[in-house]
């Protein structure tokens, strides 16, 4: 049996982990346009500002590949997926042949019509190489000034890096707050508070329409409203669309994503997706999602191993969620934490004393999405309630309590919980 | 949840909730396993960092349950880990954590279903911390010390 796998990051891993639990004979070949041995994509800020070096930056061992008997084809990029030749085609117009296939790659960022974005001083920032390019770039300004497009988690964290290494920092976010995808309005504003505390400049509810230039050097940008911003360095980070020109005119259903089942099957029987390429159910809308988050991809890279190894498992649903810090400041948010349609059944639980705010979302008495700002202890018991669909109207009352644990849920629950095991 | 594989099975702590009296033992054995003076009151007044227990009793009177890390089969944490720091050792099933890799991130502690990953002072920064099933013991302390079998280290996969 010949796997090939598309990307090298989370998804990829978890996809050889399991495909190797269930086939030890079959032939892996792990296709990436990054020449690097599989790292931690989500830390590359870290990595900018020094505050980890490599051996952080590694999420496997070195042995990784070797283990588990993977053969690697580094820096070179698909450029066509061939479903009745079952083979793809690589940009050195080599042709690899497949059995079974893992689309999983990635995401590319989004590019919006800014006027010359391009050419010196212009910086994207997803892969270890933006990374590095933009640290280089940063040490060599006299008085770097930076202007990072877009407030979501991606580009406040670059913009903290960029900070930590004593550049004058300016966020443009175009929607009314930041993090929009996680947070609600009241802890965007507490976050943009303590981010304009340590030295960000954020503005929201604008955007970048044009890069002024002299002698071929950035001297600003100038925003919707006509105002100008000072700076030599624009990054650009809105967000990352899937990666899916590589399946172009192929026969693979591509909606926003590439479009996959509860067994990561796209489509065309034995191609398989996962990660920040794949649209696949959303545990909570039960519809098609695409969610790039590191859970979701191992998750689906997981199931996708398996079932492409001959193992059947099921995709439960991705939850969005996530975890993040902003100079020492910790949110976490799980599940529809923005209950926009109150109508729709929704109830929202808000504990907010003093530094720490919790908040739970109920749709018809069951439990859909925690959001919780300096108070992270135990958070994850929700993730089982969330995912147990059980009714928690009788335990409103002590849901949000520093206390709250598995006493206060049915000895059912706890018992399946903790006597079995994990 | 997912459904969950322990092939090979393996022996992890599980209370008991019937005999649980919330004495409290079991954090304080755990505190004074991973510390460095392995001396319950040295460990609590002088060490520093102080060492924090990898288990938590709850106590809603008039019940009481001890919690630690479930080292599960497909675990969460290993999941959700930005950087590799949790992984799963295939040979003993253990999960096991890379303290001088830990990032700090949290994500372990957002995505872990039974609470039980907590955090750490090592040197300047914060990492995350849960049960390792007491490497240089044969029996983890927590199980030894309670007094009324309320845990108990056992195969049930």
């Amino acid at each position: 049996m010949k796997y090939v796998i598309i990307g090298n990051s989370y998804a990829a891993v978890f996809a050889v982990e399991s495909l190797r639990k269930t086939d030890k004979s079959g032939e892996i070949t792990i296709i990436s346009k990054e020449p690097y041995h599989v790292y931690a994509r989500a830390a590359i800020h870290e990595y900018m500002d020094g505050t980890i070096g490599d051996a952080q930056m590694y999420y496997r061992d070195k042995d990784f590949y070797e283990k588990h008997r993977v053969t690697t084809i580094f820096g070179r990029t698909v450029t066509g997926v061939e479903p009745e030749k079952n083979r793809v085609v690589l940009d050195n117009k080599q042709k690899i042949d497949f059995d079974k296939l893992m689309i999983s790659s990635g995401g590319v960022p989004i590019v919006p019509p800014i006027e010359d974005f391009k050419g010196v001083g212009t910086f994207t920032f997803t892969t270890w190489d933006d990374a590095k390019v933009l640290k280089d770039w940063v040490k060599k300004q006299k008085m770097p000034q930076a202007v990072v497009i877009g407030g979501g988690l991606i580009g406040l964290q670059c913009a903290e890096g960029l900070k930590h290494m004593g550049v004058d920092v300016t966020v443009v976010e175009l929607a009314d707050y930041v993090l929009v995808k996680a947070l609600d309005s009241i802890t965007a504003q507490r976050v943009q508070q303590w981010l304009t505390h340590n030295g960000l400049k954020v503005i929201t509810g604008n955007t970048v329409v044009s890069i002024n230039r002299a002698k071929g050097r950035i001297t600003g940008v100038k925003l919707k409203n006509g105002e100008k911003v000072k700076c030599n360095t624009v990054v650009l980070s809105i967000g990352v669309r899937p990666n899916t020109s590589l399946v172009e005119g192929s026969g693979i259903k591509v909606n926003r994503g590439i479009m996959v089942d509860n067994s990561m099957q796209t489509n065309v029987e034995g191609i398989f997706s996962g990660g920040d390429v794949a649209e696949a159910e959303d545990f909570l809308r039960k519809k098609g999602e695409v969610m790039p988050i590191i859970p979701v991809a191992t998750m689906q890279g997981k199931i996708a191993g398996f079932n492409m190894a001959g193992e059947k498992r099921t995709y439960p649903g991705g939850l969005l969620q996530n975890a993040f810090q902003f100079f020492g400041k910790s949110v976490v948010s799980i599940g529809n934490v923005i209950s926009i349609d109150h109508n729709d059944g929704f109830e929202e639980i808000i504990k907010d004393e003093g530094d720490v705010y919790k908040k739970a979302v109920l749709q018809d008495g069951k439990l859909v999405g925690v959001l919780s700002m300096n108070y992270i202890a135990r958070i994850g018991i929700y993730n089982s309630i969330i995912r147990s669909r059980m009714d928690v109207t009788g335990i409103k009352d002590k849901l949000l309590s520093d206390k709250f644990g598995f006493l206060d849920l049915p000895k059912e629950f706890r018992d399946e919980m903790l006597t079995k095991p994990g | 949840m997912t459904e969950k594989i322990n092939e090979d099975g393996m022996k992890i702590v599980y209370p008991r909730e019937q005999w649980c009296i919330a004495c409290n033992l079991c954090e304080v054995a755990c505190m004074t396993e991973h510390s460095r003076t392995k001396d319950p009151l040295r460990a609590y007044l002088i060490e520093k960092p102080r060492p924090v227990s990898r288990t938590k009793v709850e106590y809603l009177p008039p019940v009481a349950v001890s919690v630690m890390c479930r080292h599960c089969a497909e675990a969460e944490c290993v999941e959700a880990c930005k950087n590799g720091t949790l992984t799963r050792d295939e040979k003993t099933g253990k999960i096991e954590l890379d303290r001088d890799k830990c990032l700090g991130c949290w994500m372990c502690i957002m995505a872990c279903p039974y609470g039980v990953i907590t955090q750490v002072r090592k040197e300047e920064k914060a990492v995350a911390n849960k049960c390792d099933l007491c490497p240089d013991r044969e029996i983890p302390a927590c199980v030894a010390v309670c007094p009324n079998r309320a845990l108990v280290f056992e195969d049930r996969g």
